[in-house]
C-alpha cells in the first residue's frame, strides 16, 4: 500500500495531456513520429524525473527513446523493458543528471519518443516522481508535444 | 551540489530508483570508500555513479553483518546512500546504464566510386567498407563483466547503403543495451519480438529513415543492420553485454570474439545455417545468415581497439594474453588495465586474457545483487570441488578422441589436434582402453573397438594419428554417432573427446544428437584454433556433462591436454544438490548442474527470494556425490560482495539457455520455443534468437530509395585457410 503522502504526490505532479487533435495519419496508415516529453518543474531545479506514457489501443510502438535539448538530458534516457511489454501500452523513461552539467528550471525537454503506428493514438502522460538531488522531492508536471510524422 | 542519493520514485505501478549523482561526487565516494576497506570487490553501478565496493572480507557469510533488512552494506559500508522505504507490494526497478554496440555486413558490389584505395603490385589489396572501427571497452568486477561495444559504420560511396555485418559475441553474453548514435543525437533502441522489429525495420528502410536492428542468429552470432547511411555519413552503435568468465585450473579468463569462423552446413541444415562465401559470392551460400570473408590477398580498413578494466578485487598474481600483445597498468586498488598494444588490430582472432589471483577469495564468494526493496534478488556463485578430490584416483577410462579433419583445420589447428591427443596417449595408464575417430565429409577409427592402452596400441595409435590429413566436410554428425554408438564397455568410465574447431552451421542437431547418445559417457570438447565457435563447444560439453577448454594457435597444447588429464585423473563429483538457507526459494541455472570436475568448478546463477542478513544462521549448503565413496559436502561461500546490476541480465540469459538447451533435448516446435523464451527476453530487456533491439530515427528522413545494401566482409580467422573453408566465388 501506498503511503498517504506518496498518493498526494502522484495527484499533484500527474498531469495528463492528450494528443489526438489534428494528427489523424491520411487513410489510417501507420506511420513513424516523434513526441517530445517535457517536464516543468517551475523555480526547482530538475535533476532527476521518471514519467510515463500511455498509449491506448496498443495503437502505436516505440522504436526509439531520444534525450531532450536540455543540457541536462540529452543523452538517451532508460526505459523499463518490462513496463513496456506488459501489455498495457506503457513507456516509462526516467534519467538523472551526471556530471557537473547544472540542473536545469522550468519547463525541460528531458526526452523525445519515436513510435510507428497509429499518429492519432492518444497518449496520456503522468509523472511518476521528478528531484532535485539529495532526496528533495520536487512538485513537477509534465506534458507531451507531437512533432513529426512520417507516413509513407 | 546535487548528492549521491537514490531516488525513490513511486507511482501507480511502479517505483523507480533514480540515482541522482555527478561525475566529481562520485570519484570522491569511491576514493573515500576505497581507503576504508581492505581486500573487496568493486562491481560498476549500473546507474552511471561510482562502482559499489563491498567488501569480500576475510570472514566468511556467517560474521558479515548483514542489515537486519537485508540490504546491501553486508559488512562494509556502501558509497551510495539506498532510499529503500518501500511499502509492500510495489514494484521496483532500477534503471540501466546505456549500453553500446553495432555492427554490420558488406558486400563485393560496393556501390558508387566513393573509396579512396590504391593498389600496388604485390601490395594487399585494399577493400572499402562501411564498418570503419569498433571498439571494445570491458569492465571485470569479481568474475562479472560488462563490456559496451561500439562500432562505427561510415558511408565511403557516392550514394545511401545499408550496411550489414555478422559478428560474433560471447556465447554467455546478455545484451540487453543497445544505442544508436546519428551525429550528435543518441536514440536508445527498444528490444522487440523479432518479427515486428523486422517489420518494422523494413518500413523505416524503405521510407528513408535512418534506423537500426540487431538479430540474434546463433548464441554467439548476430546480425546488424544500419538502414540509409547517407554519402560521407556516419552511423555509430553501441551496445552493452553481461557475462560470467570461465575459471578452470586457477585461471579466469575474458574472452572478446572478433570474427565469426567459415561454418560448414550440411545439407540437413536447410537454409537455418550461416554460409561461408568470398565477397563476390554474396548469396551464393543459399543460407539465410552469410558472412562474406575477404581473400588473404584483401584487406579492409576495419581494425578494433580493446580496453577492459579487471578489478577482482584481491591482488593479480599473474595476467596474460596468448592471443594479443597487450600493455597493463595498474590502476587503484587492485584493478589492472589492459590494453591491445595496437590501437587498430585486425579483427581476426579471439582476445583471450588469462589472470590469476591471489586468493580463493573471489571464487569462494557469493555475489548478490538484492532488489531495491531487500527482499529477494540475484546471486552468482562458483561451486568449487572440494580438494579432497584430488586425493582419490579414478577408475579405468575408456577414452575416444574424435578429430575434425575437415578442409577449416587444414594445416597449423590440425597439427595442435594431433600434438594433443598425442599428449593424451602418453598419460594414460594401462588399465585404459582408446579408440580415435576422424570425421570429415565421412568417418574412419583407428579401430573397429577401443584398444587396449599397451605401448604396441598406443604406438599404433601415434601412427594412425600422424597420417590424418584434411580436406572436405564438417559431417561431425557421423563423428558423434561414431564416438557414442558403438558399444560401451560397462567397467570402464567412456570419456569422449571433440577436437574441432567448431565451424559448423547445424549446432542444434550436433547438440540433439550429444543428449540423445550420450548414455553415461561424459564429452570434452577442445575448441581449435583462433576464432573457435565456442557456442557449440561450451554447449556440447554440457550436454555431455564434461567440461571445455581451448587451445589457440600460440598455446601449447600438449600443457592444455595436460591440465585435461590432471583434470580427468580423479572421479567428478555427480548429483549435486543445493540447501539454499536463508535465499529461500531459488530458481537457479543451470538448471542441471553438470558435474564437478578437479580445477573446474561451476558458476551458478540464481534468483532468490530470501533475505541475506539470515545467511548468518543458515548458509547456503551444496552437497555431491562421489562414486563409491557417498556423499561430499562442498565448502560454503566464505564470503560475500555486491553487485549493483548486471547479474538479473545474466540470470536471465542463463534461464532462456536453459530453455533452448530443454527446447533441444524434448524436441520442442519452434513456436514452443518461442513462446516460453519472449517472455523472458522482453522481460528483462534482452536479445535472444527471438526478441531483437531496433532503433528507428522518426525525426530525419532520407532522400531516395534505401540505396545498396552492403555486406561488410571480414577476415578468415588466423590460421584458418581461405582456400578450404571458404566457398568460391
Amino acid at each position: 500500500m501506498m503511503r498517504r503522502g506518496t498518493i498526494l504526490f502522484i495527484a499533484v505532479l500527474g498531469t495528463c495531456f492528450g494528443l489526438g487533435t489534428g494528427l489523424r495519419a491520411p487513410d489510417q496508415q501507420e506511420a513513424f513520429f516523434a513526441v517530445r516529453v517535457y517536464v516543468d518543474s517551475g523555480d526547482d531545479a530538475l535533476a532527476a524525473y521518471q514519467a510515463e506514457v500511455v498509449i491506448s489501443d496498443g495503437g502505436a510502438s516505440l522504436v526509439g527513446v531520444e534525450g531532450g535539448n536540455a543540457d541536462a538530458f540529452t543523452r538517451a534516457p532508460y526505459y523499463d523493458p518490462r513496463a513496456l511489454h506488459d501489455g498495457a501500452g506503457r513507456v516509462v523513461i526516467a534519467d538523472f543528471i551526471r556530471g557537473s552539467t547544472p540542473a536545469p528550471k522550468g519547463d525541460v525537454h528531458v526526452a523525445t519518443l519515436h513510435f510507428y503506428g497509429s499518429i492519432d493514438a492518444p497518449m496520456n502522460a503522468a509523472l511518476h516522481a521528478s528531484g532535485s538531488g539529495a532526496d528533495n522531492r520536487i512538485r513537477a508536471a509534465v506534458r507531451l508535444e507531437p512533432i513529426e510524422r512520417s507516413v509513407p | 551540489m546535487i548528492g549521491r542519493t537514490i531516488f525513490l520514485l513511486v507511482s501507480i505501478g511502479v517505483i523507480g530508483i533514480v540515482a541522482v549523482g555527478c561525475e566529481n561526487s562520485a570519484r570522491r565516494v569511491a576514493s573515500a570508500d576505497s581507503s576504508q576497506q581492505g581486500d573487496g570487490i568493486s562491481v560498476p553501478s549500473q546507474l552511471g555513479n561510482p562502482p559499489i565496493r563491498l567488501s569480500y572480507g576475510d570472514d566468511a557469510i556467517g560474521n558479515v553483518d548483514a542489515p537486519a533488512d537485508g540490504s546491501p552494506g553486508a559488512g562494509a559500508p556502501s558509497p551510495v546512500s539506498l532510499s529503500l522505504a518501500v511499502n509492500p507490494g510495489e514494484e521496483l526497478w532500477v534503471i540501466a546504464k546505456a549500453g553500446r554496440r553495432a555492427t554490420s555486413l558488406a558486400n563485393d558490389d560496393t556501390p558508387g566510386s566513393g573509396s579512396l584505395v590504391t593498389t600496388l603490385p604485390g601490395e594487399t589489396e585494399h577493400v572499402p567498407v562501411p564498418l570503419e572501427h569498433t571498439s571494445v571497452d570491458g569492465n571485470v568486477s569479481g568474475y562479472v563483466a560488462s563490456v559496451n561495444v561500439k562500432q562505427r559504420f561510415y558511408n565511403p560511396y557516392d550514394q545511401k547503403i545499408e550496411a550489414v555485418y555478422v559478428f560474433p559475441l560471447p556465447q554467455n553474453a546478455a545484451v540487453n543495451s543497445f544505442v544508436m548514435t546519428v551525429g550528435d543525437r543518441t536514440i536508445r533502441g527498444v528490444i522487440r519480438e523479432r518479427e515486428e522489429a523486422e517489420q518494422i525495420y523494413e518500413q523505416a528502410r524503405s521510407m528513408g529513415h535512418v534506423a537500426s536492428l540487431m538479430t540474434q542468429e546463433r548464441p554467439n552470432v548476430f546480425t546488424q543492420n544500419v538502414a540509409n547511411i547517407e554519402p560521407g555519413k556516419a552511423i555509430e552503435v553501441d551496445i552493452t553485454y553481461f557475462n560470467t568468465l570461465a575459471y578452470s585450473d586457477g585461471w579466469f579468463e575474458f574472452v572478446f570474439p572478433m570474427v565469426v569462423g567459415p561454418r560448414f552446413n550440411p545439407p540437413s541444415v536447410g537454409r537455418e545455417g550461416i554460409g561461408a562465401v568470398g565477397r563476390s559470392g554474396i548469396g551464393a551460400s543459399g543460407q539465410g545468415t552469410e558472412v562474406a570473408y575477404l581473400k588473404p590477398t584483401e584487406r579492409s580498413g576495419h581494425d578494433i581497439s580493446l580496453s577492459v578494466l579487471v578489478d577482482p578485487g584481491v591482488e593479480i598474481e599473474e595476467m596474460r594474453s596468448t592471443t594479443h600483445t597487450i600493455n597493463t597498468s595498474r590502476e587503484s586498488g587492485t584493478a589492472r588495465k589492459v590494453e591491445l598494444q595496437s590501437k587498430a588490430t585486425i579483427p581476426n582472432k579471439d582476445f583471450v586474457l588469462r589472470y590469476r589471483v591471489a586468493s580463493d577469495r573471489v571464487k569462494r564468494g557469493i555475489v548478490v545483487q538484492p532488489d531495491s526493496d531487500g527482499a529477494g534478488g540475484y546471486f552468482t556463485m562458483m561451486l568449487v570441488p572440494p580438494r579432497t578430490l584430488e586425493h582419490v584416483e579414478r577408475a579405468p577410462v575408456e577414452f575416444v578422441f574424435v578429430l575434425d579433419c575437415s578442409g577449416s583445420m587444414n594445416g597449423e589447428p590440425l597439427d595442435i589436434a594431433k600434438q594433443a591427443v598425442d599428449k593424451a596417449l602418453g598419460r594414460m595408464l594401462p588399465i585404459d582402453t582408446f579408440q580415435i575417430i576422424r570425421f570429415s565429409s565421412n568417418t574412419s577409427a583407428l579401430g573397429r573397438r577401443p584398444l587396449e592402452a599397451t605401448p604396441e596400441n598406443l604406438a599404433r595409435g601415434r601412427r594412425y594419428l600422424q597420417g590424418l590429413d584434411s580436406g572436405g566436410g564438417t559431417m561431425m554428425i557421423e563423428g558423434i554417432k561414431a564416438a557414442l554408438d558403438f558399444p560401451h564397455d560397462r567397467s570402464r568410465q567412456r570419456y569422449v573427446t571433440f577436437l574441432t574447431d567448431g565451424y559448423i552451421g547445424n549446432e542444434d542437431e550436433i547438440l540433439q544428437a550429444v543428449h540423445r547418445k550420450l548414455g553415461d559417457a561424459r564429452v570434452f570438447s577442445f575448441g581449435i584454433g583462433s576464432s573457435p565457435n565456442r557456442f557449440l563447444m561450451d554447449r556440447m560439453a554440457k550436454a555431455g556433462r564434461g567440461a571445455v577448454a581451448y587451445v589457440g594457435l600460440d598455446d601449447r597444447a600438449d600443457e592444455i591436454m595436460g591440465v585435461f588429464f590432471d583434470r580427468v585423473s580423479h572421479p567428478a563429483l555427480t548429483d549435486l544438490e543445493a540447501d539454499w538457507g536463508a535465499l529461500g526459494s531459488v530458481e537457479a541455472y543451470p538448471a542441471s548442474v553438470p558435474d564437478l570436475f578437479v580445477g573446474r568448478p561451476v558458476v551458478i546463477t540464481g534468483r532468490f527470494d530470501g533475505t541475506l542478513s539470515g545467511l548468518r544462521d543458515r548458509p547456503v549448503r551444496v552437497t555431491g556425490r562421489l562414486p563409491n565413496y557417498g556423499e561430499v559436502a562442498l565448502t560454503p561461500a566464505a564470503s560475500m560482495a555486491l553487485s549493483s546490476g548486471g547479474l538479473d541480465a545474466v540470470w536471465a540469459r542463463m534461464k532462456i539457455e536453459s530453455i533452448q538447451q530443454e527446447a533441444r533435448s524434448e524436441r520442442w516446435s519452434d513456436r514452443r520455443t518461442a513462446k516460453a523464451v519472449r517472455p523472458v527476453a522482453l522481460e528483462h530487456g534482452l536479445m535472444s534468437a527471438y526478441t531483437s533491439f531496433l532503433a528507428v530515427d522518426s525525426l530525419s528522413k532520407t532522400e531516395g530509395g534505401y540505396g545498396v545494401t552492403v555486406t561488410v566482409p571480414v577476415p578468415t580467422p588466423e590460421g584458418v585457410r581461405y582456400s578450404t573453408s571458404v566457398a568460391s566465388d
